[in-house]
């Protein structure tokens, strides 16, 4: 699959935000690509950088406040090079969000019917004029064959009575009922690219799980790539084929989904690993101690030094760059190189070190 | 949306507010001010004809049995005689409040037809010039007593400018061609055929009206502002965003809507509330309506009238409430009805 | 637009960002001036409560306040002498009302010094205890609210002589109820914070919990809503004496003076036109004022 060009490429991409609080660098340099029927997992703590960075990918982000740098290829064209109008038609016709929260994403006055009907009708189709748009929306045949559409997508996403659901207002539907709805309306034309955010993680356990499991289905029965975004490791395990781990607004390691469970390179990584009883075997009282940068006043170096055991003053004064580790996968860490013979740091030292280190209390005043 | 068991709920719930502001008002009435008698006969009439009156107004009866014997006269519509005119306050109230309904009604409709498009167009110029002219222009109409507004226009545009009449209704010179049919003006000019009367009408209440729209206009400006900025904020805008809906479509059928409920409440209230600023610009204007009649009833201790104006602006008051919580359960159908959040 | 309105995830930053309180009072204050309405608002209400409080020294011709005439000096329009004219009477029309704004300021002393802490009580009492003691409360504030205040002040103004006194105590009678309505829901939906239920798990008294834990959260609403209320009862109070119902001649009312005024109009407008303009100034203070506030501590207030 690395033969043909990736279907989305995203290079150097910075994001930044002017707030009274003074500029907050968000997201800083982040290169990812998905490939051509690829699932790919976006991981990483609340306030790392990952929604923002799906949002500057599909041009969500108002600019300003916001300042997005770098490129973004899909397919071959430069999203941020596109004119406006250009850029609007791939919206929901190439590429398509299953957003974050359910009840919210969905408009409260509005039937489920009528905005999906909508979606399927008029989706991709932003540069509509005025005209063009009431000559279809009052065409019946349009409508009917929109409609027709929206009911065989909720078939497909198992939603239970679809008929009554067109029907319903969003509050009238439980948190699983809407989350399929919103997958479905994602879904409806039928994307290249579909990008999930936190897909399911406000439901609860049981429903998250049956959430999980459509997703599993629609990847095996459409030929569609992914590109998702967690805070969770076991959905990024389940459901992708390469993961990026973010923190800090940046790339810490990427690898194959195996790979990168099995042996973890980052002391990042291998933290959030051995946090999780259920993949490090044991469990690590405590995880790592500590919590993500603040966007205006980030550190210097390696945005983890504060919290990685591993820390020194080097880590403090320069910014680790990537070492590869085959084909597919990469970690930023200076650390990497003073091993002569296979990776560094292992797993066992992060894990015996994180539950005797102390996260470095920041200098700036105020902090806990 | 409303449910039949809501609406009763609500609806029993406005009987209440009815109950308690007929309460209020005999309290105001016959308790506050000491003797209602002496107050109607005034100071130069004798301690007998104040007993006299005073025991046919049923005044030397408990205050229980008083508010029973008042209610009673009140729900068949007996308000009792207007000491001012003579007439009785129902028949004084029937026919001065039509010119009250036509002035609001059409301060009512100026203020939603600037009030929305400006709120609309300084949202969508959030932060720019235009944004920062149209919010300076709300807070002058709210900050603006009405009576200086009233003056202001009759200044410029009656005694300056001479575009239109300052005072009054209709011209004299057409009174006797147009026939009160509906108590509108508007409509009974029309009715009466005489387009120059009609004409008149319109040259008479334009400056009044839009006097009277002016505080409201500000809140209307401002919530309605506020209220698009708020939804196009929303996720569920950046989702349709997202699936590459046409952006009017999105401005114009899924923003509107939501933005709308804010605005729907205040509209209602602000119906309700030009009553109130009527009886300032009634007064300015020489409006005989019944903001007019009630200032009137107050200055001359007129005790009947009085409590029937201020039974009629409450009973508004409390309809207009009831209609507006309806209409928001029915576009936005989280909202429950108010009587029962409490 | 500041940071925290952006629409990305914005959950870990409340955690992480806990600022120094000297620091947070330099953001709000940053926050505040950088909105140059409410700094203006703020220098009229400052400016005017000063020019009220010193009147007898700052104003021109004191002694022309109340039942003065001097009629060879009657209908001057404004010129340097009389910036804003004379009256019928002769009297300069700047100075009656710089007096004219103590009286304003007064009565809004007077009904949100009494309005306020009836209101509050009443409203945090009802919103903690529930039951039917709200049911009753609210129900009183209910039917208050059902009518305009202008309205219900003219109904309990005609049973009495009209004065300025009895139009303080007919509004102030009635503003207690906003203050009751916005308390008793920042009681009634703070009484299920979680620092309250500690309180009272800890065994605290009714009275602490309603004055030390649930007063000091509601003060931040009050204090907004109690300055855009400020314009109102200024407005209330002159339209009472527009109409006749409020402060009498020879006491220089703002709104008195306009009535006053109206006979002279179109030739002598100045008579009515000032007094009016230094209502609509004032009560543009207060409202500038208030919406930087409420901006400020980002509260939600109804007008």
């Amino acid at each position: 699959m690395s033969d043909a060009a990736p279907l989305l490429s995203v290079r150097d991409l910075s994001v930044g935000f002017e707030g009274f609080d003074g500029y907050a660098d968000v997201v800083d340099g982040v290169d990812l690509t998905v490939e051509h029927g690829e699932v790919v997992t976006i991981a990483g703590e609340t306030g790392c950088g990952k929604s923002v960075t799906t949002k500057a990918i599909t041009g969500l982000l108002n600019e300003p406040p916001a300042h997005v740098d770098g490129t973004v290829e899909f397919d071959g064209q430069d999203l941020r090079e596109l004119p406006d109008d250009e850029r609007r038609e791939l919206n929901g016709d190439r590429i398509s969000v299953i957003f974050q929260n359910p009840l919210s994403s969905l408009n409260p006055v509005f039937t489920i019917g009528e905005q999906l009907t909508d979606t399927a009708q008029f989706g991709g189709d932003g540069n509509t004029g005025i005209l063009g748009y009431f000559r279809r929306r009052f065409s019946s045949t349009d409508r009917s064959a929109a409609r027709e559409r929206v009911l065989e997508l909720l078939e497909e996403v198992r939603m239970p009575d679809p008929e009554s659901v067109m029907d319903s207002y969003p509050s009238e539907l439980s948190g699983g009922m809407r989350q399929r709805a919103i997958i479905a309306q994602a879904l409806l034309n039928e994307p290249d690219l579909l990008i999930a955010d936190e897909p399911g993680s406000a439901l609860d356990v049981t429903v998250h799980d049956e959430i999980l499991s459509l997703l599993e289905d629609l990847i095996a029965e459409r030929d569609m790539s992914i590109l998702m975004i967690t805070h969770n490791l076991g959905v990024a395990r389940r459901l992708s084929d390469r993961v990026y781990i973010m923190y800090g607004g940046r790339i810490a390691e990427t690898a194959p989904t195996a790979e990168i469970f099995d042996a973890p390179h980052h002391p990042y990584t291998q933290g959030l690993i051995a946090s999780i009883p259920r993949l490090s075997g044991e469990s690590m009282a405590g995880g790592i101690g500590g919590s993500v940068p603040e966007y205006t006043d980030p550190p210097m170096g390696c945005r983890f030094h504060p919290r990685c055991p591993y820390a020194d003053e080097s880590c403090r004064s320069s910014e680790p760059a990537d070492v590869s580790f085959g084909e597919q996968a990469r970690s930023a860490c200076i650390r990497h190189s003073d091993g002569d013979s296979g990776p560094v740091p292992t797993l066992q030292e992060t894990k015996r070190r994180l539950s005797e280190h102390e996260p470095t209390p920041e200098p700036a005043e105020g902090n806990q | 949306m409303p449910r039949i068991g809501q609406i009763l709920r609500r609806l029993s719930g406005m009987t209440v507010s009815l109950l308690g502001l007929s309460v209020l008002i005999f309290v105001i009435s016959r308790v506050l001010p000491g003797n209602p008698a002496r107050m109607a006969l005034g100071a130069m009439a004798s301690d007998e004809q104040v007993a006299e009156l005073a025991a046919e107004m049923g005044l030397n009866k408990p205050l229980p049995l008083q508010y029973v014997d008042y209610m009673r006269r009140l729900l068949v519509g007996d308000l009792g005689q207007s000491l001012q005119t003579k007439n009785s306050v129902a028949h004084d109230l029937v026919t001065k409040f039509p010119a009250t309904l036509e002035l609001i009604t059409l301060a009512f409709t100026f203020m939603v037809v600037f009030g929305i498009p400006l709120g609309i167009i300084a949202a969508k110029h959030h932060g720019g010039i235009l944004d920062n002219a149209t919010r300076f222009f709300a807070f002058s109409t709210v900050s603006v007593p009405s009576f200086f507004i009233g003056i202001v226009f009759q200044l410029v545009f009656g005694y300056f400018l001479n575009w239109f009449p300052i005072t009054g209704r209709l011209s004299s010179a057409y009174s006797d061609e147009v026939v009160r049919a509906t108590g509108f003006m508007l409509v009974d000019t029309l009715l009466s055929g005489s387009v120059a009367a009609h004409v008149d009408a319109w040259s008479h209440i334009l400056l009044p009206a839009l006097a009277l729209s002016f505080s409201g206009m500000g809140q209307i400006i401002r919530i309605t502002r506020s209220s698009m900025i708020d939804v196009e904020g929303q996720d569920y805008i950046e989702a349709m965003r997202g699936y590459g809906l046409p952006t009017w479509m999105i401005t114009d059928k899924y923003t509107l809507k939501n933005a709308f409920v804010p605005t729907l409440t205040i509209l209602g209230l602000q119906y309700a509330w030009l009553l109130s600023g009527a009886f300032i610009i009634e007064i300015v204007y020489s409006w005989p309506g019944l903001a007019k009649y009630g200032v009137q009833s107050v200055l001359t201790s007129d005790v009947n009238a009085v409590v029937g104006v201020t039974m009629l602006v409450g009973f508004v008051f409390v309809v207009v409430n009831f209609v507006v919580d309806l209409l928001t359960s029915y576009i936005d159908p989280r909202i429950g009805l108010a009587g029962e959040s409490a | 637009m500041s940071i925290d309105t952006l629409s990305f995830d914005t959950s870990g930053l409340d955690r992480i960002v806990s600022p120094a309180r000297r620091e947070l009072w330099y953001r709000s204050y940053r926050r505040f001036a950088n909105q140059p309405m409410s700094v203006i608002g703020l220098v009229i209400v400052v400016t005017i409560t000063l020019a009220a409080v010193f009147a007898p020294y700052i104003a021109p011709y004191p002694e022309q306040v109340g039942s003065f005439t001097d009629f060879a000096n009657a209908y001057h329009p404004p010129s340097l002498d009389h910036p804003f004219g004379t009256d019928s009477a002769g009297r300069d029309i700047l100075t009656r009302v710089i007096f004219g704004y103590r009286i304003a300021l007064l009565l809004v002393a007077v009904v949100l010094g009494l309005g306020v802490p009836v209101g509050v009580m009443l409203g945090l009492v009802a919103g903690y205890a529930g039951g039917w003691v709200d049911t009753i409360i609210m129900r009183i504030t209910d039917t208050f609210l059902a009518l305009p205040p202008l309205v219900l002040a003219l109904a309990i103004a005609s049973a009495f002589e009209p004065t300025l006194e009895i139009a303080m105590f007919a509004i102030a009678s009635l503003w207690w109820t906003w203050y009751a309505r916005l308390a008793r829901g920042l009681a009634a939906s703070l009484s299920d914070e979680e620092y309250v239920q500690a309180a009272e798990l800890a065994g605290a008294s009714r009275t602490h919990i309603l004055f030390r834990e649930l007063l000091p959260n509601c003060l931040s609403p009050l204090l907004v809503k109690a300055t855009l209320d400020a314009g109102i009862v200024v407005l209330t109070g002159a339209s009472l004496s527009f109409i006749g119902l409020g402060v009498q001649p020879p006491r220089p009312g703002l709104g008195t003076m306009v009535a006053d005024g109206t006979q002279y109009l179109p030739a002598e407008w100045w008579i009515s036109i000032f007094p009016g303009f230094a209502i609509f100034v004032l009560v543009m203070g207060f409202n500038m004022l208030g919406d930087g506030l409420r901006d400020l501590f980002d509260v939600e207030v109804e007008q």
